[in-house]
C-alpha cells in the first residue's frame, strides 16, 4: 500500500540546509499496523506528512496504492487524501468554533456528501466511539481522552483505508491512552491500515512492526507480530 | 508614568509594524482630509468677517414680481445711494460698487484684460475696511480718475516700487491716477477688487435713472439701529423714485400695476448673509453652497470615523497579544483606571504621530485641494494664535475617540484567565467588529454611488443636444469697440481659410442675457422673457434650427421691427400661428409693436439647471462676436488675431473659446465631482487598509483551523470561501443598508436641474460589485497566503 524508495525530505531556510529524510525505503503493506520511533527531530512526523500526502518529499519515489505520488501538485495530493487517508495528532487538532458532531463531519463536507449520508456516518461512529451523547459539546467542553475519541472519530469517519496517527496518546493519561490505543487496534482489525509515530514503546507493543528512526535514516526494523495473527 | 507609556507605545508600534504603519497612515488620511475640509468650511463662515464694521454693513437688494417673473438681485439704481444717504438718517453712509466692466489696461508695454476692476464711491473706505500700504483711505477716491490698487496688481504693473502719483491707461481712453494700494482682500470676501476706481466721474455717477439697476448699492447702518428702520423708510423712496419713474416709461401709474399684482421693494441685507444666501442672485463672487459645505464635512468625517475604526478593530482583534501585559500588570496591583489611562495615552500618542504625517499631507495636499475649490486656502499655525492649540485639542479628541472602546475593553480583561490563557478575544466584540467594517463598507458604497450618480448627470448635462453646436466657436468679447468697422472686420475675416461664420450678439447662451415683458397683441398681462440681439448670420453660426417663417436677411429694411421668438416664446405668449403677428416689448404702443417673422427651434441659452427659457431675437449689434471656425485651432486663432489688429487700433483682442465659456455653467458640479470622487478614494483606500490588517488577522488566528480543514479534505478554494465568506456577508449587509440612502440622498441632489439623468439601478449595482471586488481583493491577498500554506507548519508545533 506504501513504498517509499529513497525518500528525502530537505528543509531550507535562508542559512541552513536540514535534510529531515535520507534516502528512506519504506515498504508497508495493506492492513499493517506499523508505529514509527526514534528521538524528537529524527523525521518521524515528516515522514508521516508526506506518507499522508500533507506534504511533497524532496527526492526518491513514493507509492501510494501503486501509484506514483512523490511529485502530485497539492490539488491532487488534496484530492487523493480524501477520504482515503485519516488523521489522529497528539494535540488532537479539533476546531474550537465547531461542536462534536460538526467536527466529525467535516471530512464528508470536503467529500461533498448529502446531509443525510452525512448524518447517518456521524452518528453511526459517534455511537462506535461512545461519545454520542456528548456530540453537541464544543471540544473546550470535553476531557482529553475524549477530544481525542473525537478525533479518532473524524479520522475514520469516512471509512479511509489510512489512519496516520502522530503521538495519539502523548496528551493522555494511561488509561485514556490504553483506551486510544484498543480503539486503533480494533480499527486495524478490521482493514485499516495504521501508521503510527510514538515515543512509547509500551504504544509500539500494539503495532506488527516497528520501525526506528534516526537522523532520517531507518536503522532497525522489527516485527512484533504476525499480521495473520492478529487478523485471525 | 507617562514616560513609560511612551515606551511601551512605541515599543508596540515597532513590534507590529505592519499594524502600525495601517493604524498611523489610515489617522493621517483621515487627519489630513478633515484639515482641508475644516479650512475650507472655516473660510467659507467667516466670509466678510474681517471688516471691522461688518456688523452694520448692509447691501441693499431688489425683490420684485413682474407679471409672473420673481426677481431677488443685489443690483439696484444709481441714484439710490445717494437718496439714502440724504434721506435716511438712519444710513451712515451709503456707496455704490460696480464692476461691470472688464477692461484693458495699459502701463507703458504692459498691456491686461482685466476682470477686477470696480469702480467706488469715495465713502468706501468708511464702509468697508482696508489696510493701506501707500496712501490714505480719507482722499483716495474723492477725485475722479484716481484708482487704488491691491498690493498684487501694484506689484504687476509697477514692481516693488511705491505707484502712487503714477498712471495707469483705461481702455486706451483716459488715464487713471494711482492714489492708493492695499493689502490685497482675502479669499473669504465677497467683494475682491484687484482695482477701486472713483464712481466719480464714470459714465454712471451722473445717471439719474430709477429703474435702471446697474450698481451695487451697500450701507453703513448708524449705532443703535436697525435693518428694519432702513426696510421701512426704502419703502418711502420706491414710492417717491420709483413711482414716477415707472408711470414715465411704461405709461401705466405705479398704483395701478401694484393692484394688478405688481410688487417691487428695496431691502437690507446683512452682510454676513450675502455669501450663502442663494435666493439672491449672485453678486461680485460666486456664491457659497451650504449643502456642499455639509456633504463635504460629512465626508470628511466619515473619513475620519473609518480611520478611528481602523484602530478599534486593530486593537481589540489584537488584544490577545497585549493580554498577557494586562494580566500581569493587575496581578502586581495596577488597576483598572490606570489601564485604561495607559491604553488612551498610547492611542493619543499614535494618533499625535499620526496628527504630524496628516500636517505633511496637508502641506503637500493643499495646493492640490486649493486647484480643485479654486480658493487660495492656507494654514497658519502661528499667524492664528487659535491654530496649535485647536489641532493639539483636535488630535487629543480622536485620540479618545479611536482609543477609548479598545481602552475599556482591554483593561476589562480578568488576569487569572488572562494568564491561564484561555482569554479569546472573540463573541461579542468579533460582533461589533463586523459592525464596525460594515459601518466602513456602507460609506464606501454611500461614496461610490454618488460618484457615479455625479459623474452621470455631469455627462448627461455636457452632452445633451442643446440645440445648437457648441463645438469650434470662437468667441470675442468687447468687440463693440470696432464700431463700425464691425461688418468690414467680418468679411475680411470670413475670405480667409478656416473661418466658416461669424455672428455679432449682445450676448451668448451661457452668460447673463437680459430680460423684459413682453406682450401679445391679444393679451393684456405681460410676460417676462430673455431677450438677445442678434445679426443676420445668427442661425447659421450657431446651427440652430428654423422652425417656421424667416430669419433676418440681410438689408431688409423690416428686420428693425421684425423678431424671431423660440417655441418656448411662442408657448409662453401663448400665440397661435405666430407668423405675422405682433408682439410689444415693455409697453403695448405703436413705436414697442415687433412683427413675428420666424420661429427657432428651442435651444439651451442658459444652463440645464434651468428649464429651456423663452427666449426674443431682436436684429441688432452687440458685444460678442461668435465665429465659427474648423481646421486647426491655432491656425485659426492667428488668422483672427492678425485680422483683429488690422482694425482694432491697438485694442488687444479678448477671446474666449465657446465650449470652456458654456462649461462654466457646471463648474460647481464638476468640482464636486472631483472632490467627492478624491475624498471617495481615500476613504475606500482607508477602509481598505482597515480590510487588509483585518484579513491579516483573521487568517493568523485561524492558521490552526485552516490547517485541520486542510488535513480534512479542503481544497484551497474551500479554504479561500470560508475565508472570505464573512467580508462577502459584510459587503452584501452594507450593500442593502447604503442603497436606500444614497438613492435618496442622489435624488435630492438631482433635484437641483430641470435635466436630469435617470438613477440607474446599475449605478448602485456597480458601486456594490466594485466595493465587493475591492474588499475581496484586498482580503483575499491575506486568504490566499493563509490557503496556500502547508498545513503540516500550522500544525506542527501544537
Amino acid at each position: 500500500m506504501i513504498k517509499t524508495t529513497e525518500l528525502t525530505k530537505v528543509f531550507r531556510t535562508e542559512e541552513i540546509e536540514t535534510s529531515a529524510l535520507n534516502k528512506v525505503d519504506l515498504h508497508i503493506q495493506k492492513g499493517e499496523f506499523v508505529a514509527i520511533m526514534g528521538p524528537s527531530g529524527c523525521g518521524k512526523s515528516t515522514l508521516l506528512n508526506i506518507i499522508g500526502l500533507l506534504d511533497n518529499p524532496s527526492g526518491g519515489q513514493y507509492h501510494f496504492d501503486g501509484e506514483e505520488v512523490g511529485n502530485l501538485k497539492e490539488r491532487n495530493r488534496t484530492l487523493l487524501r480524501k477520504g482515503n487517508v485519516g488523521f489522529v495528532f497528539q494535540s488532537f487538532n479539533l476546531i474550537d468554533e465547531l461542536n462534536v458532531y460538526e467536527n466529525v463531519e467535516l471530512p464528508l463536507i470536503y467529500l461533498k456528501l448529502k446531509a443525510r449520508e452525512r448524518k447517518e456516518m456521524v452518528e453511526k461512529v459517534l455511537e462506535r466511539m461512545k461519545i454520542a451523547h456528548r456530540k453537541k459539546h464544543f471540544p473546550q467542553q470535553l476531557s482529553g481522552g475524549q477530544q481525542q475519541r473525537v478525533a479518532i472519530a473524524r479520522a475514520v469517519v469516512a471509512n479511509p483505508k489510512l489512519i496516520l496517527a502522530d503521538e495519539p496518546t502523548g496528551n493522555l493519561d494511561s488509561k485514556n491512552g490504553l483506551e486510544v490505543m484498543n480503539l486503533l487496534t480494533e480499527l486495524n482489525r478490521e482493514g485499516t491500515t495504521i501508521v503510527m509515530v510514538t515515543h512509547s514503546l509500551h504504544d509500539s507493543e500494539f503495532a506488527h512492526r516497528v520501525v526506528n528512526l534516526f537522523d532520517g535514516q531507518i536503522i532497525t526494523e522489527e516485527v512484533k507480530k504476525q499480521m495473520g495473527e492478529v487478523l485471525l | 508614568m507617562f514616560r513609560s507609556y511612551l515606551k511601551t507605545t512605541f515599543r508596540n508600534l515597532m513590534r507590529n509594524k505592519f499594524y502600525s504603519a495601517i493604524n498611523v497612515v489610515g489617522l493621517a488620511i483621515g487627519i489630513m482630509a478633515c484639515v482641508l475640509i475644516l479650512l475650507y468650511v472655516l473660510s467659507e463662515l467667516s466670509y466678510d468677517k474681517f471688516h471691522e464694521r461688518e456688523d452694520r454693513i448692509y447691501r441693499v437688494n431688489l425683490f420684485a414680481v413682474l407679471s409672473d417673473d420673481n426677481i431677488n438681485q443685489p443690483v439696484t439704481n444709481p441714484p439710490l445711494a445717494a437718496a439714502m444717504q440724504g434721506e435716511i438718517p438712519e444710513v451712515e453712509e451709503a456707496v455704490r460698487i460696480s464692476n461691470f466692466e472688464q477692461p484693458v489696461i495699459r502701463h507703458n508695454n504692459d498691456v491686461f484684460n482685466e476682470t477686477k476692476w470696480f469702480f467706488a464711491d469715495p465713502g468706501f473706505f468708511k464702509v468697508f475696511s482696508a489696510s493701506f500700504i501707500y496712501g490714505s483711505p480719507e482722499n483716495a477716491l474723492t477725485q475722479p480718475n484716481t484708482v487704488v490698487l491691491t498690493e498684487t496688481t501694484a506689484n504687476r504693473y509697477f514692481g516693488n516700487i511705491n505707484p502712487v502719483g503714477k498712471y495707469l491707461t483705461w481702455e486706451n481712453d483716459r488715464d487713471f491716477l494711482v492714489t492708493g494700494v492695499i493689502e490685497d482682500y482675502p479669499e473669504n470676501s465677497h467683494i475682491k477688487p484687484d482695482f477701486l476706481a472713483s464712481f466719480k466721474g464714470s459714465a454712471l455717477d451722473k445717471n439719474m435713472e430709477w429703474i435702471n439697476n446697474m450698481v451695487y448699492t451697500y450701507f453703513l447702518l448708524e449705532d443703535g439701529y436697525t435693518k428694519d428702520d432702513v426696510d421701512a423708510k426704502l419703502e418711502g423712496l420706491v414710492t417717491k423714485y420709483v413711482g414716477p419713474a415707472v408711470k414715465q416709461a411704461m405709461g401705466v401709474s405705479f398704483e395701478e400695476m401694484l393692484a394688478q399684482g405688481l410688487k417691487y421693494r428695496w431691502y437690507a441685507q446683512p452682510l454676513s448673509e450675502i455669501h450663502f444666501d442663494r435666493e439672491v442672485s449672485s453678486g461680485p463672487e460666486p456664491l457659497g453652497n451650504r449643502n456642499y459645505m455639509f456633504i463635504f464635512s460629512i465626508i470628511a468625517v466619515f473619513i475620519l470615523l473609518i480611520a478611528c475604526i481602523n484602530y478599534m478593530n486593530m486593537s481589540t482583534a489584537r488584544s490577545s497579544n497585549r493580554a498577557k501585559e494586562v494580566g500581569i500588570k493587575k496581578s502586581l496591583g495596577s488597576n483598572r483606571n490606570s489601564l485604561i489611562a495607559q491604553f488612551l495615552s498610547e492611542s493619543i500618542i499614535i494618533t499625535f504621530i499620526a496628527l504630524i504625517l496628516a500636517l505633511v499631507f496637508v502641506k503637500l495636499f493643499l495646493p492640490v485641494f486649493n486647484n480643485l475649490i479654486e480658493k487660495q486656502l492656507l494654514l497658519h499655525y502661528f499667524d492664528n494664535f487659535k491654530t496649535i492649540p485647536l489641532l493639539v485639542a483636535f488630535g487629543i479628541a480622536i485620540g479618545i475617540i479611536a482609543g477609548s472602546y479598545p481602552a475599556f475593553f482591554l483593561a476589562s480583561f480578568n488576569p487569572v484567565k488572562v494568564m491561564k490563557g484561555v482569554h479569546k478575544s472573540e463573541g461579542s466584540h468579533g460582533k461589533l467588529r463586523s459592525a464596525l467594517v460594515i459601518f466602513q463598507l456602507i460609506v464606501s458604497i454611500g461614496l461610490f454611488s454618488g460618484t457615479f450618480v455625479i459623474s452621470k448627470q455631469l455627462n448627461f448635462i455636457q452632452n445633451k443636444e442643446l440645440g445648437f453646436n457648441k463645438e469650434n466657436l470662437v468667441v470675442i468679447n468687447k468687440a463693440d469697440y470696432l464700431g463700425n468697422r464691425i461688418s468690414s472686420f467680418k468679411n475680411e475675416l470670413l475670405a480667409q481659410s478656416g473661418i466658416v461664420q461669424i455672428t455679432n450678439t449682445s450676448s451668448i447662451p451661457g452668460r447673463i442675457l437680459t430680460s423684459s415683458t413682453f406682450y401679445h397683441q391679444t393679451a393684456n398681462d405681460s410676460r417676462g422673457m430673455n431677450y438677445l440681439y442678434t445679426d443676420d448670420d445668427f442661425l447659421k453660426t450657431y446651427q440652430v434650427e428654423l422652425k417656421e417663417g424667416r430669419f433676418f436677411e440681410e438689408g431688409n429694411q423690416s428686420n428693425v421691427r421684425s423678431v424671431v421668438l423660440n417655441e418656448s416664446a411662442i408657448k409662453r405668449l401663448n400665440i397661435e400661428d405666430p407668423i405675422g403677428k405682433k408682439v410689444y416689448e415693455g409697453k403695448k404702443t405703436d413705436e414697442t409693436a415687433f412683427t413675428i417673422i420666424g420661429v427657432v427651434k428651442d435651444f439651451h441659452c442658459e444652463s440645464l439647471h434651468q428649464e429651456m427659457s423663452a427666449l426674443v431675437l431682436f436684429n441688432g449689434r452687440g458685444q460678442n462676436l461668435t465665429v465659427r471656425i474648423s481646421g486647426d485651432i491655432q491656425q485659426n486663432m492667428k488668422t483672427i488675431e492678425n485680422t483683429w489688429d488690422k482694425f482694432a487700433n491697438g485694442q488687444k483682442l479678448d477671446y474666449v473659446f465657446f465650449d470652456e465659456d458654456f462649461g462654466r455653467l457646471y463648474k460647481a458640479e464638476v468640482q464636486t465631482r472631483k472632490i467627492v470622487s478624491i475624498f471617495s478614494a481615500l476613504a475606500i483606500l482607508i477602509a481598505c487598509l482597515g480590510l487588509l490588517a483585518l484579513a491579516a488577522f483573521v487568517a493568523e488566528q485561524r492558521t490552526k483551523e485552516i490547517g485541520i480543514r486542510k488535513v480534512n479534505g479542503a481544497t484551497i478554494s474551500e479554504v479561500l470561501y470560508s475565508l472570505n465568506k464573512d467580508f462577502i456577508k459584510w459587503v452584501a449587509i452594507a450593500f442593502v443598508i447604503a442603497v436606500p440612502g444614497a438613492w435618496y440622498l442622489m435624488n435630492n441632489w438631482l433635484e437641483n436641474f430641470a435635466y436630469k439623468t435617470t438613477l440607474s439601478w446599475w449605478i448602485f449595482a456597480l458601486a456594490g460589485v466594485l466595493a465587493l471586488g475591492i474588499a475581496l481583493l484586498t482580503v483575499s491577498w491575506q486568504s490566499w497566503r493563509a490557503a496556500t500554506r502547508n498545513p503540516v507548519e500550522a500544525l506542527r508545533y501544537e
